[in-house]
């Protein structure tokens, strides 16, 4: 007795029978395919999102400031390896006197301090409100450099008795007691508008922090505001922020002025997010549900298939047959038709998506699995009933 | 001499519900070469003999015993296969082979090659009494007692040493039935087998060289 031969003749004359099988098969694994495709197409269009939608965050101390902020190199330091800062804006400030070094001591230069304009290192020109003014040959780029170059009021050029493209001597000075005083000649390539005096003098970023470090002072950051990227993982982020010291705001209890909270600005993103999030957690949620739904109709439907055929199984056994030899039988049939339904399953959405993932692949096989074990089952427990009773019950 | 024998055999039936027991304590010893008839009310226990003798369950006491071997100590798959075959009240054939594919089974089982088969199939359903005409026909296109004529074509196609009937004229004329009645005869007394056939029919049993009669599950010469 050959199965080969067995197992199509009776799949063929099963006719309807077969095509109910290969057609429970089919959908399932289509509908298996389907719901893996939605979701992984929100998956993307979640990722698009996260692309394209910015989110910035700044750092703002407990009494409501983003300027004047002291935060150390090391937070800073800390925040930009986190590989959550896609771009940092900073601002240092440094005060001192325009001109050389005066030999002034207490009371006579603390006035002349707070008199003069205090020097502002900036990274990025979107610090400033207005566009500043920039000479010919220089460009908002100039602030990531450490060119010796800087911006001024209009006032101040007057005060001074300055034009632009002069070298205007900016004396910074660490701190009153155990003085100390650095110079720098800064080339003045621009303008801006300022409504206070004196207005401050601005330079690029790391001509500043050259001062501090002749200084000999701890560089310290007046102002910090940042375009996050792996905004996925954001709440990862806020874990880190705690461990840098960073302040919840909310549970602020704020006894401590000095503290700072970083503000990160993604309502956009989570209103944007919102929806497709919920969609992608209830249907990964519901993913295992429907998976054993469809894992369960496949072991009743092969179950019921096969108790249906006990007469036939009955008289197999009467003839001879062996278990072995039945169960094969009846398995490879199971088999067959399961397998081909599943693979149309997997063409048909290859056909329509053009795309299938080795997880939807995987579930499908694990379906066929549930499929073939639930016929065994059917099959072993067939095996045990007693032929005899199958053949002379009376109809 | 003696091919199969029943020792002191009894058979329950257990169900969730009841028990029956439908076999007491049958002895007997078939001979080769002869034809048995088992009479008896319905519901004696006659096709429940014949299933114990088929192999088709072990006995719950006692053993029934084939050239000497207890069929509970056998490969009862083999001795069906090779030995035994039964036809039934009901004719259980496969609905979905052909008369002409049912009657190859038992020789295809037995690893006989298709042509072969084929051919041997054709032969025993014109022995019979049938004709080309029903090779390609399912069960459900033939008439009772053409199907009765089929499963007896299949029990005599593997040539067993021992056929076991249950009611195998029930469902045929007068002309067929004794047909049927000479062919298991003829293997009897011809070809050495050992014929038990279940009958209610009292023309039968005359032509048997054996009646046995069972009533209440036990049984006796009669
Ligand atoms: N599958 C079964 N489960 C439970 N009881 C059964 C089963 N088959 C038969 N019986 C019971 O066993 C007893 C013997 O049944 P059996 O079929 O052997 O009788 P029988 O002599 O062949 O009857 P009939 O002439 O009607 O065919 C009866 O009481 C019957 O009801
Ligand atoms: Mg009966």
């Amino acid at each position: 007795m050959s199965i080969l031969k067995a197992v199509p003749r009776s799949l063929l004359r099963r006719g309807v029978r077969s095509l109910v099988v290969l057609a429970v098969s089919l959908v399932i694994a289509l509908f298996l395919n389907m719901y893996g495709n939605a979701i992984s197409q929100h998956e993307q269009t979640l990722d698009e999102l996260h692309a394209s939608i910015e989110v910035t965050g700044y750092i703002i101390s407990l009494d409501g400031n983003t300027q004047g902020l002291d935060i150390e190199e090391q937070t800073i330091k800390g925040l930009e390896e986190s590989g959550f800062i896609r771009e940092g804006i900073y601002t240092r400030k440094i005060w001192g006197m325009v001109g050389p070094w005066q030999e002034l001591a207490g009371t006579q230069l603390s006035n002349k301090i707070y008199n003069s304009p205090r020097l502002i290192g900036a990274n990025s020109i979107t610090t400033f409100a207005l566009p500043p003014e920039i000479m010919d040959g220089y460009d908002e780029s100039l602030f990531a450099s450490a060119e010796k170059v800087c911006l001024v009021s209009e006032d101040s050029l007057g005060l001074y008795g300055l034009a632009i493209g002069d070298e205007l001597q900016y004396t910074a000075v660490s701190d009153w007691r155990n003085v100390r005083h650095s110079s720098v000649s800064l080339k003045i390539v621009g303008t801006y508008e300022s409504p206070f005096r004196p207005a401050a003098i601005y330079c690029p970023l790391d001509v500043v922090t050259a001062l501090y470090r002749e200084l000999d002072l701890p560089v310290l950051t007046d102002s910090a505001s940042f375009i996050l990227q792996n905004t996925q993982e954001l709440n990862q982020f806020r874990e880190l922020l705690e461990n840098l010291n960073f302040i919840n705001q909310q549970a602020g209890s704020g006894s401590d002025y000095k503290q700072l909270s970083f503000i990160i600005s993604d309502r956009l993103l989570k209103n944007a997010t919102a929806s497709v999030q919920s969609y992608i957690d209830f249907t990964t949620a519901l993913y295992p549900v429907i998976y054993l739904l469809c894992a369960g109709i496949g072991f009743v439907v092969s179950y019921l298939l096969i108790r249906i055929r006990k007469p036939e199984f009955a008289i197999m056994r009467s003839l001879g047959t062996s278990k072995v030899l039945t169960f094969l039988i009846f398995f490879s049939e199971q088999g067959v038709l399961c397998l081909l339904g599943a693979a149309l399953g997997i063409f048909l959405t290859l056909a329509t998506t053009q795309h299938i993932s080795a997880q939807q692949f995987v579930t499908v096989i694990g379906y066929v699995v549930f499929y073939l074990v639930g016929a065994s089952i059917a099959i072993l427990a067939m095996n045990r009933v007693n032929v005899m009773q199958i053949l002379t019950a009376k109809e | 001499m003696s091919i199969l024998s029943l020792k002191d055999v009894s058979y329950t039936y257990k169900s969730r519900y009841q028990t029956v027991q439908a076999v007491k304590n049958a002895s007997y010893s078939f001979q080769q070469g002869k034809v048995y008839a088992i009479v008896g009310k319905s519901g004696s226990g006659k096709t429940t003999v014949l299933s114990l003798l088929a192999g088709l369950d072990l006995p719950s006491d006692g053993q029934v015993v084939y050239n000497g071997t207890p069929t509970g100590k056998m490969d009862r798959d083999k001795y069906r296969r090779e030995d035994v075959a039964v036809i039934y009240q009901a004719y259980n054939l496969f609905p979905l082979l052909t008369a002409l594919e049912n009657v190859m089974y038992p020789l295809e089982l037995k690893g006989v090659k298709a042509k072969e088969a084929r051919a041997k199939a054709a032969e025993m359903i014109e022995s019979v009494g049938l004709t080309e005409e029903v090779f390609k026909r399912y069960p459900a296109m033939l008439s009772g007692g053409e199907q009765q004529r089929i499963a007896i074509a299949r029990a005599l196609a593997a040539q067993p040493k021992v056929i076991l009937a249950d009611e195998p004229t029930g469902n045929l004329d007068t002309e067929n039935g004794a047909n049927i009645v000479n062919i298991l005869k003829s293997l009897a007394h011809e070809k050495n087998c050992c014929v038990i056939i279940v009958t209610h029919d009292l023309a039968i049993a005359e032509q048997a060289d054996v009646v046995l009669r069972m009533q209440d599950g036990e049984m006796a010469t009669a």
